[in-house]
């Protein structure tokens, strides 16, 4: 029973950890992405928040994060990157490519990491 | 807008005609096989709508992991299915009403899969004034494509069947099978279901994943130029244990024939 308790309270701190990662947010208006340009720390792993305020779907899309996940109108979405190397990942919406454009840059940074 | 339908279109279609083209092969002296397709491809069709009306709801379930969480069960099944009728294929078995079962749900489920998402595009801009003309000429563009490319993937493996080994396509097979694991795990990466570490090389100097070629290969075989150690390993012991079950076999029904002559 312990066992169990040990490895259930384990689990709880795993979730808690994963709920503390640093969180940014992008929104979606006229299929333009706000901020276009994220700063972000290298070597961890980043929650991104992306909100969609048009009434058409839009997909976030990167070949460099490896991430592709669709935003449904007026919804908004999650998704984890990282942890990161130093340098720009670009990003877009896969339905506006054109217009919705982005990207994330990747910093080293030494200690006390403020947004 | 055209452009963007036809790239689209061609990302999403392209795994369905590869595997359609794949299962053809693979399957060209069995009965009922070409049956089979088509009723999975129909069903496909059909499902594909009924997930489209499902997406938004599943989208916001499991913290909004639902949609993602689906998708890589729908990706993992896929696998199982594909390495069974390549098995089947190799040891040679009559089991035609399994054969036909996974022939109806890879087809059911790959087309569902790609399908909803190209049909969230097209409902969600289909409105926009001007818009319907470019979706549906990018999308027969897109369709004269695709099956260009399957009746030349058609005839280069039924020659490499005929000419080459007889199991080239069944080998083609689980390596299209292996990749549907990349896209499971990217899909569990990106909602933090699954370890994810730093990219472990990056091979787009030598093929840029987001060129051409670099989305056919994506298509065929899963390509990634930045994989995590995570993902190659899965992808590793998903490719090496069916081609080590079937060589062992082949080695062992080879060895048997000789013993008997």
């Amino acid at each position: 029973m312990r066992g169990y308790l040990l490895v259930l309270g384990m689990f709880l701190v795993v979730i808690a950890a994963a709920d503390e990662r640093l969180e940014f947010t992008f929104e979606i208006k006229n299929h333009l992405f706000y901020p276009s340009e994220l700063v972000v720390p290298a070597g961890q792993k980043i929650k991104l928040h992306i909100v969609n305020h048009d009434d058409t779907p839009e997909e976030f899309d990167s070949f460099d994060l490896n991430r592709e996940k669709v935003i449904f109108p007026n919804g908004s979405a999650i998704i984890y990157v990282g942890p990161l190397s130093a340098g720009v990942y670009e990003f877009f919406g896969e339905y506006n490519p054109n217009s919705a454009t982005g990207r994330v840059i990747v910093k080293v940074v030494r200690e006390n990491y403020v947004n | 807008m055209l452009i963007n339908t036809l790239i689209l279109f061609l990302r999403e279609a392209l795994p369905v005609f590869i595997i359609t083209t794949l299962l053809l092969v693979c399957g060209v002296e069995r009965k009922m096989n070409r049956q089979s397709i088509v009723i999975g491809l129909v069903l496909g069709l059909l499902f594909s709508v009924l997930f489209l009306s499902m997406a938004d709801g599943l989208a916001v379930n499991f913290d909004g992991a639902g949609l993602e969480l689906l998708m890589s069960s729908g990706y993992f099944v896929i696998y199982f299915l594909l390495v069974s009728l390549a098995l089947i294929k190799c040891m040679q078995a009559k089991r035609s009403v399994i054969w036909i079962f996974c022939i109806v749900a890879v087809l059911l489920i790959t087309e569902s899969l790609h399908g909803m998402k190209f049909l969230i595009y097209i409902t969600g801009y289909w409105s926009i004034y001007g818009a319907a003309p470019a979706l549906l000429i990018g999308s027969f563009l897109s369709v004269g494509i695709c099956m260009s490319l399957s009746v030349l993937v058609y005839f280069s493996l039924s020659y490499c069947d005929r000419n080459l080994h007889r199991l080239t396509s069944t080998y083609i097979l689980i390596l299209f099978a292996s990749g549907q694991l990349i896209h499971a795990t990217n899909l569990l990466m990106q909602v933090d279901y699954f370890p994810s570490s730093r990219a472990i090389w990056d091979t787009n100097f030598l093929l840029d994943e987001s060129s051409e070629m670099g989305q056919l290969f994506t298509a065929f075989f899963a390509y990634d130029a930045t994989p995590s150690f995570h993902q190659l390993l899965v992808y590793l012991i998903a490719l090496c244990i069916p081609i080590i079950v079937i060589s062992f076999y082949c080695h062992s029904s080879r060895l048997k024939k000789t013993t008997t002559e």
